[in-house]
């Protein structure tokens, strides 16, 4: 090919592309709001405030090992590793929480009341 | 929240709130990148069913990783290139291959279609010769000369060299021009 087959290529095809630019597919609105939704099912959370003990009778599983304040921070990761697979993996979007809820809203993914999150691992 | 910040906000500091829990940044983002993934999985892919699968896609692994961004990391938009080219890459790996000797006829000739045709017409023969393009020359072509690119960030994206991204943009090139100089009376192309 010589160069100025090469040139009349490149501006037949400029002429092409300059019209495909100008018409971009446009993504539907039923696509916007599935994406829109994805998004709010796995927004994370703000972190709980630090829960209060408070003494009273009931399952805590703080109990189990000594009291949160007796944990380091690798056995607190272990204990959030227990409560995701009790709690479902919704609530930690990073983790799987991208496997669940991709058709339903943030309300109904949630299995926890807003905040109660880690609050009910010491508190009754 | 107390001030609307979101349309000045850099895709990379949106993504950093939406990791924090704000709404508003996710739907803002969604709103200028979802149809950045949209566009280019249509432009690969040349179906709508696949292309919004991909485009959601997409945005769902951009969700799922909000949390751990590192703003001293690539672009969210160069990430999102990314994924998306290699979404379809996966797809039109499932398909059955289609070679570049598949030449598209001619569009059928009304009686006077000599006249010129109008530029969606072009559009649409674009997009056709591109579904003939082997899939690396094809996300190149679409990268540099539809998404406007530049060579260096098409290289970050498809994990190529730069001279590798220009091979492919050129080759990419010349099959074009192989498949649209056949219709260029068709379309109204007027070069003498």
């Amino acid at each position: 090919m010589t160069m100025t087959d090469r040139t009349e290529d490149d501006a037949l095809l400029e002429d092409f592309f300059v019209a495909a630019r100008a018409r971009p597919p446009q993504p539907s609105a039923g696509l916007m709001a599935r994406i829109v939704a994805d998004a709010a099912a796995l927004a994370p959370k703000p972190p709980a405030p630090a829960p209060r003990r408070r003494t009273g009778g009931g399952w805590r599983i703080g109990d189990f090992f000594g009291g949160w304040s007796a944990m380091g921070g690798l056995a607190t990761a272990a204990v959030a590793g227990v409560w995701i697979g009790f709690a479902g993996a919704d609530r930690f979007g990073s983790v799987a929480g991208g496997m669940l809820g991709l058709d339903q809203t943030e309300s109904s993914v949630n299995l926890l009341p807003d905040g109660a999150g880690l609050a009910l691992l010491t508190d009754n | 929240m107390a001030l609307d910040l979101t349309g000045e906000a850099s895709d990379e500091a949106l993504l950093v709130l939406y990791g924090n829990g704000d709404a508003a940044a996710a739907r803002e983002l969604s709103a200028r990148l979802a149809p950045l993934c949209h566009r280019v999985a249509m432009r690969m892919l040349a179906d709508r069913a696949e292309a919004e699968d991909v485009a959601q896609e997409a945005m769902l692994r951009l969700w799922r990783i909000a949390g751990q961004w590192r703003s001293d990391e690539a672009r969210v938009s160069t990430w999102l290139y990314r994924v998306t080219a290699n979404l379809c890459t996966d797809r039109l790996r499932r398909r059955r291959g289609v070679g570049i000797d598949d030449i598209p006829e001619p569009a059928d000739g009304q009686p006077g279609v000599a006249d010129r045709m109008m530029a969606a017409d072009r559009a649409a023969a674009l997009e056709k010769a591109l579904s003939l393009l082997p899939e690396r020359q094809r996300q190149a072509v679409i990268l540099r000369h539809l998404e406007g690119l530049s060579n260096p960030e098409i290289a970050q994206i498809m994990e190529i060299g730069v001279e590798a991204v220009e091979s492919l943009t050129a080759r990419g090139k010349r099959a074009l021009a192989q498949a649209l100089a056949g219709r260029r009376e068709d379309l109204g192309y007027d070069h003498d």
